[in-house]
């Protein structure tokens, strides 16, 4: 997916549009207002922007003073949401990745912003800091309001947070489709390892579903059916079915589709 | 642009490289006057105009390296994106980073004057010392103007190469070349 990164410097002022045009909360770009309702979101593009040289609390209150706000009014708060209230007397240098992706989110939660841009977020971050990402953002959405747009290639990941996607390929929008939706079109398959393929492949011809064999043991259905009467059904003609699971089409999977295959990604 | 000098006044007051720039502003300072005591016990025939004149060559140096430094920080560690997306136009982000250079060459420029006017006047008694003699107060004046020259070529370097390094090297380059421009001037000028 090529122009993520583009399109979120755009929207955040970072970089002028080589063409066409975008509003932000119904202000257009070359709106002299623009500059006022900039000040409503926050963005995290790239690299984490945090001075090394300050701690975790010198940053934050770095941020407030950029804003101009005249107190640090709820930067415990903030600290406490970014899990970093322990960590507050740390110099930035010496956090983990993890830790500077949550401070990052913490200096881009001063001014208490309603849309906050995330590029990248979980980029070389280990397991453990990507599901503390991942919760932040959540926590964040639901108790906070905060509306987030994500950036990331880890389509898995962003897959267990996003409602509303945007494909982009090539700097194109290709598609928009919400997380209903996208459940709606993909596709969904019932995978089955049995003893005896030949005569399942006779059943299912027999029954006219699509299927795929996959190998000498498993074979992919597409169509919805009847476990108990298909259980039944390969029984009685000695073929036992040894593992059986439904699988949801990944979100990768429908992006390569919908590009028309790897060689287009 | 008021809130942008605050915010970089607090970094500047977080900075390590503005320390250890006031640090050697005053230990180069005390080797200057000490150097100068060795070589001239009595320092006749120095006045504090001509000391205070002698310390721009070196200021210019420091404030090269601090400057490139200090600036190339915001890009190097990414924080002058934290400038632009709440909206602050880039003309006040770059000229409160040149006010800040400037108080704080300002800063390591009155480091010198002090040490030189107490030290040097009450320890080495330096020859023929007024203070705030028009000549004195002239030298700090012409002394402030060529330090924010040296600040807004350094700062305007800085801000316009994003790579620190790079930044450097050509601050430092600019630096020898406006000295050797400087020397042949004042050579011309003397003959």
């Amino acid at each position: 997916m090529l122009g993520k990164t583009t399109l979120i410097r755009v929207i955040s002022g970072l970089q002028r549009p080589s063409s066409g045009e975008y509003s932000l909360y119904g202000v257009h770009y070359k709106d002299k207002n623009i500059l006022d309702e900039r000040k409503r979101i926050s963005a995290i593009i790239e690299k984490v922007a945090i001075s090394q040289e300050m701690t975790v609390e010198e940053n934050l209150k770095y941020q407030y003073k950029i804003i101009g706000l005249p107190e640090y009014d709820g930067l415990e708060e903030i600290l406490e949401t970014i899990g970093l209230k322990d960590n507050s007397k740390d110099k930035a240098k010496h956090l983990s990745l993890g830790m500077k992706q949550r401070l990052g989110i913490g200096i881009s939660l001063v001014g208490n912003p309603d849309f906050l841009i995330l590029d990248e977020p979980i980029n070389g971050i280990d397991p453990q800091g990507i599901i503390e990402i991942r919760e932040l953002i959540l926590k964040l959405n639901k108790e906070n309001g905060i509306t987030f747009l994500i950036s990331s290639h880890y389509l898995d990941e962003l897959s267990k947070i996003a409602t509303n996607y945007g494909f982009i390929n090539k700097g194109k929008i290709i598609k928009e489709i919400s997380k209903e939706e996208i459940k709606k079109e993909s596709k969904r398959r019932i995978e089955i390892e049995v003893s005896n393929v030949d005569e399942a492949v006779k059943y299912f011809e027999k029954m006219g579903f699509n299927y795929e064999v996959i190998s000498d043991k498993k074979i992919n259905i597409y169509d919805k059916i009847n476990i108990t009467e298909l259980a039944i059904a390969l029984s009685n003609q000695n073929c036992d079915i040894n593992n059986f699971k439904e699988v949801e089409e990944s979100l990768e999977n429908y992006f390569i589709n919908l590009i028309g295959g790897v060689s287009d990604a | 642009m008021l809130k942008l000098l605050k915010a970089n006044l607090y970094r500047l007051k977080k900075s390590n490289i503005f320390y250890i720039f006031i640090g050697i502003c005053f230990g180069s300072t005390v080797i200057y006057l000490l150097f100068l005591n060795l070589n001239n016990p009595e320092l006749e025939n120095i006045s504090l105009e001509k000391l205070i004149n002698n310390f721009i060559i070196m200021i210019g140096l420091f404030i090269c390296i601090f400057v490139s430094l200090f600036v190339g920080r915001e890009y190097s560690d990414g924080i002058i994106k934290n400038k632009i997306i709440p909206g602050h136009k880039r003309k006040n982000i770059y000229l409160s980073n040149l006010l800040t250079c400037i108080i704080a060459s300002f800063l390591g420029e009155i480091i010198y004057i002090i040490l030189v006017s107490l030290v040097g006047v009450s320890i080495f008694k330096l020859n023929g010392l007024e203070i705030f003699t028009t000549n004195f107060l002239f030298a700090i004046l012409n002394t402030l103007l060529i330090i924010i020259a040296y600040t807004s070529i350094f700062n305007f370097i800085a801000m316009i190469i994003k790579e620190i390094t790079v930044s450097e090297i050509i601050s430092f380059f600019t630096f020898i070349i406006m000295f050797l421009l400087a020397s042949s001037l004042s050579r011309n000028c003397l003959c």
